[in-house]
């Protein structure tokens, strides 16, 4: 049993908050993202969690041992990076076997058999021999990946292991490190920039914003139910509204709309996203009329920009619009208010 | 294949466990060890000597050190405004504006000018252009800087002399003689001898790093040839062409043994006239003096680092092609560019091989032609000398074993200190400095240091502490040394991608395993060629070696080749020099052979 607990850790680089009480919990065998934009502290958490970062204050404890003072070469971490970090200077089969000098071979096996296991897990038999100069980048980072696994470490860390890599690639591995990730049921962070990326694969994902963790959740419910405007506006797309609150209603410029469960005090100002899929067509009870500025052929639908007094509206339609102008609305159960600049920690579907 | 964390062995490690302890503290523990040699055979020694500076008779004073900084002969028109004198500045600028201090900066200045001009078309030619045997002219431009400067000096002696080759060619061509000898030229040219070569090295490097794209982006803008170069490829070969330059200046500024032979009393420098005054036990002048020298050219290394620290940024290498050396339809432009080729091939020649030719050319000439008395004689004294006699066969032996030996010191301390200072923080430039003061501290100085602090002996509680012969030599050879290991492996260092030490210390490695396992083979290169720095200046260095062999057998080659020089000949001297180039060569060759396995 190996989850990991993180404790109100923070970090600063020369006067700069790069974490700020980052407090965290990962369950034994749970593939678990952070997420952010670049420089969210996603990756110095990520070292932190390895030991190369030290933090100022708070902890880090893998089960029950506590690793503050423990270099990384103690930690049993494995650790995979964008660049995929090879030794170059090795073959496929000795960087693999590289991590079995420090520790006993996992099971019953000689080294050979478990550097042969670990290329067949990650569907490369029989590379032992090659150069990592001949490999492709998807090849390098699955010996990357196989390299890490090798001592059978308690955690697996993933600096943004796909980045370098084509789309379509991209695509392909991840559903082979998910793969493997479950068959070893072993305990996973995963860091990337990528939501798309992080909602498809993650068991939970922790959304980071500026040192901070805005929200964490399971991809869905963090999805479904952004708590900040932040993670509404960086997670997928979404239409972002401001507006005076009017009883059960809101007044955003000239339309007024009304959201279901909405507990605001009258004349306050409140936000609330709709996401573009969402927004549909036709006389609908919240409805306003707006104009087309561009339109996206993304294959399964369109994107359709809309221009409504002055505010940008996103809308996702399954025919190209006919006319230039459109009316569209949403339903008031599909808005979701969130909070606006204000810092407010909420954890949803926590496990 | 099921889930085996728990079954992974987490092996307990005691820290208790002194072969663990050691492990996982052996850089720091490295790191202790450099600093106690750089302190015991380098700091210590040095200080001693400079504390001269302020301690006089045993009393501590300022006196001497006004005297210096106010006396115009020192600091020409500079000694006034010391002396806050600001009315008698006009006076003494007309008299001597420079001093000795102007004046060794003026060399210096002119020597640098001559090595940028000298070097700039050799990296022009070997970085831009194909042709057969190039590689090997480009690992061959390390010689001149290694060579020692007293087979140098009589190399030039011997070419440019009155009945040296150069003037028996001008007189054949009816062009009459020039005397070169105990002239300011002669002095700069032999420091473009050691240093273009120099220049040419890193101007290369960073010709054939710079990205072809850029050129063509701004070709595609609208800039025809000229511009495109002046405006994208220039700056691009700026900072190396600043940092030869800089190394140069450094180098010239502290220049002794090719100053007092080729430019003699007449013509000194700072660091000669220090030779001369600690000859005649001037110490507290002499000291003062060198003070003064080492906080210029430490400075300036400061500054080297410094600006070596901005740019070792990764590039994308990305060279256009090379030009062929006979082009398949010439033009004119083409035709001229060739010509200019030809002629810098011509000065090449004169400059570089003349004196090293002009030296075995004298080994082999006696009063009478042709002759080999003076190998002769060298086989003679090898088999029939006296044990107090200089023989050539050791010299052989020491400058191999020392060089060897050198190795073992300048290698773990050249690694540990790029290590060290590679991913430190604001501090490690400062300590970087610190560490590379032996390359700026005057070799007189140092050896004079040894002397008094080493071989004469520290009195400790009680009991005298002496570090002399090979023990000392080689002390000082790897101090002198391992600076150029840094240099050449520290860049190198700081360009290993961080996240690759990381993937080995998330495996298990200790901080000193990943270096071992990763780093230094991924830097291979680097260390190779540090090793070859290293092991040539041993073999080459003279200026503390002739101090701390004095009355023993643990003389090297340079210090055989300065003992056969006669009153009237230097044949024996040239015959010596020529060996010491034989070995030096083969060595190269060797070490090259070597090291080269691991270039890419």
């Amino acid at each position: 049993m190996t989850d990991l607990s993180i404790r109100g850790i923070s970090k600063s680089f020369d006067g700069v908050d790069a974490l700020q009480d980052v407090s965290l919990d990962v369950a034994d065998g749970e593939f678990f993202t952070l997420v952010g934009p670049s420089g969210c502290g996603k990756t110095t958490t990520l070292r932190a969690i390895a030991g190369f970062e030290t933090p100022d204050s708070g902890s880090v404890r893998f089960g029950e041992r506590e690793m503050s003072g423990v270099p990384p070469e103690d930690r049993d971490a494995g650790i995979v990076f964008q660049n995929y970090a090879l030794f170059s200077h090795m073959t496929v089969g000795e960087n693999v076997a590289y991590g079995l000098r420090f520790r006993e071979t996992p099971g019953e096996q000689s080294k050979d058999e478990r550097v042969a296991d670990l290329l067949e897990l990650v569907d490369l038999p029989g590379f032992e021999e090659r150069s990592p100069d001949e490999l492709s980048g998807g090849q390098r980072q699955r010996v990357a990946l196989a390299r890490a696994l090798a001592p059978g470490p308690d955690v697996l860390l993933l600096d943004e292991p796909m980045s370098a890599l084509d789309a379509r690639l991209r695509q392909n591995l991840r559903t082979q490190v998910k793969r493997i990730q479950s068959e070893l049921g072993i305990t996973t962070v995963y860091v990337t920039h990528d939501q798309e990326e992080a909602l498809a694969v993650s068991d939970r994902v922790a959304v980071m914003n500026d040192g901070r963790v805005e929200q964490v959740g399971r991809p869905e419910d963090v999805y479904r139910r952004p708590s900040s405007r932040f993670v509404a506006e960086f997670l997928g797309e979404n239409n972002v509204f401001a507006g005076e609150v009017d009883g059960d209603a809101v007044r955003v410029g000239e339309a007024t709309f009304r959201l279901a469960g909405l507990d605001a005090p009258d004349g306050g100002t409140v936000t609330f996203c709709v996401r573009p899929e969402n927004l549909v067509r036709g006389p609908a009870e919240n409805g306003f009329e707006a104009t087309v500025e561009t339109v996206e052929f993304l294959g399964e639908s369109f994107r359709v920009h809309l221009d409504w007094q002055g505010r940008d509206v996103t809308l996702r339609v399954p025919e190209r619009p006919d006319s230039e102008r459109l009316r569209v609305g949403f339903s008031p159960e599909d808005a979701h208010v969130v909070a606006d600049g204000v810092r407010e920690r909420e954890v949803v579907g926590e496990r | 294949m099921t889930r085996d964390g728990e079954t992974a062995g987490r092996r307990e490690r005691p820290d208790l466990d002194p072969s663990v302890w050691l492990e996982r503290h052996a850089l720091g523990v490295l790191g202790v060890a450099t600093a106690a040699v750089l302190l015991v055979v380098f700091y210590y020694p040095v200080l001693t000597v400079f504390a001269d500076a302020v301690r006089v008779g045993g009393a501590w004073t300022l006196d001497v050190v006004v005297e210096v900084l106010t006396d115009p002969f020192y600091f020409g028109a500079l000694a006034p405004i010391f002396a806050g004198e600001f009315g008698e500045v006009g006076a003494v600028a007309a008299e001597s504006p420079l001093g000795l201090f102007g004046f060794t900066a003026y060399q210096a200045l002119l020597s640098t000018i001559a090595s940028v001009l000298l070097g700039l078309p050799g990296a022009y030619v070997l970085s831009r252009y194909e042709f057969p045997g190039r590689r090997t002219i480009r690992s061959l431009t390390i010689l001149p800087f290694v060579m020692p400067s007293i087979m140098v000096a009589i190399g030039f002696v011997a070419f440019f002399g009155t009945n040296g080759p150069l003037n028996a060619a001008l007189t054949a061509l009816g062009v009459g003689q020039v005397n070169l000898l105990f002239t300011l030229e002669a002095i700069v040219v032999a420091h473009a001898f050691y240093n273009a070569p120099l220049v040419a090295r890193v101007t290369t490097a960073a010709w054939e790093s710079v990205d072809a794209r850029m050129v063509e982006t701004a070709r595609s803008l609208g800039a025809n040839p000229w511009y495109a170069f002046r405006d994208v490829l220039a700056p691009q070969l700026l900072p190396a062409v600043l940092t030869g330059a800089l190394l140069t200046f450094v180098f010239t500024f502290m220049s002794f043994p090719i100053v007092l032979a080729l430019g003699g009393f007449q013509l000194a420098t700072v660091e000669v006239w220090v030779y001369s005054l600690v000859q005649e036990l001037e110490y507290a002048e002499a000291a003062t003096l060198a003070v003064a020298e080492t906080a210029v050219s430490l400075a300036l290394t400061y500054a080297y680092l410094r600006y070596e620290a901005r740019e070792s940024g990764g590039r994308t290498a990305n060279p256009p092609p090379r030009k062929r050396l006979f082009p398949d339809s010439p033009s004119l432009l083409a035709a001229v560019e060739r010509v200019g080729v030809v002629a810098y091939a011509l000065v090449v020649a004169v400059v570089f091989v003349g004196p090293i030719a002009s030296m075995v050319v004298e080994s082999l000439t006696g009063p009478s032609g042709l002759t080999l008395q003076y190998y002769q004689f060298l086989v003679q004294r090898q088999v029939e000398g006296a044990s107090f006699q200089t023989k050539p066969g050791v010299a052989v032996r020491n400058s191999l074993v020392f060089g060897a030996a050198t190795l073992l010191v300048a290698l773990p301390m050249g690694v540990t200190v790029s290590v060290l200072t590679t991913r430190g923080g604001r501090g490690s430039r400062l300590a970087d400095a610190a560490a590379m003061a032996p390359l700026a501290v005057s070799g007189v100085v140092v050896g004079l240091g040894m002397l008094r602090g080493l071989v004469f002996g520290v009195e400790l509680f009680g009991a005298r502490l002496r570090v002399t012969g090979p023990v000392a030599i080689v002390a000082a050879h790897g101090v002198a040394a391992y600076p150029f290991v840094v240099r050449n492996v520290a860049p190198l260092l700081g360009g290993v991608d961080r996240s690759v030490v990381e993937s080995a210390r998330a495996l298990g490695a200790t901080r000193v395993r990943a270096l071992l396992d990763v780093e230094l083979p991924l830097v291979a290169s680097g260390v190779a060629a540090g090793a070859a720095f290293a092991f040539a200046i041993s073999v080459g260095e003279f200026d503390s070696t002739v101090i701390l062999a004095t009355g023993s057998s643990s003389y090297t080659m340079p210090v055989a080749v300065e003992r056969y020089i006669g009153n009237r000949t230097l044949g024996p001297a040239s015959a010596m020099g020529t060996v010491l180039l034989v070995v030096t060569s083969v060595s190269f060759v060797i070490v090259d052979r070597l090291g080269g396995r691991w270039e890419a």
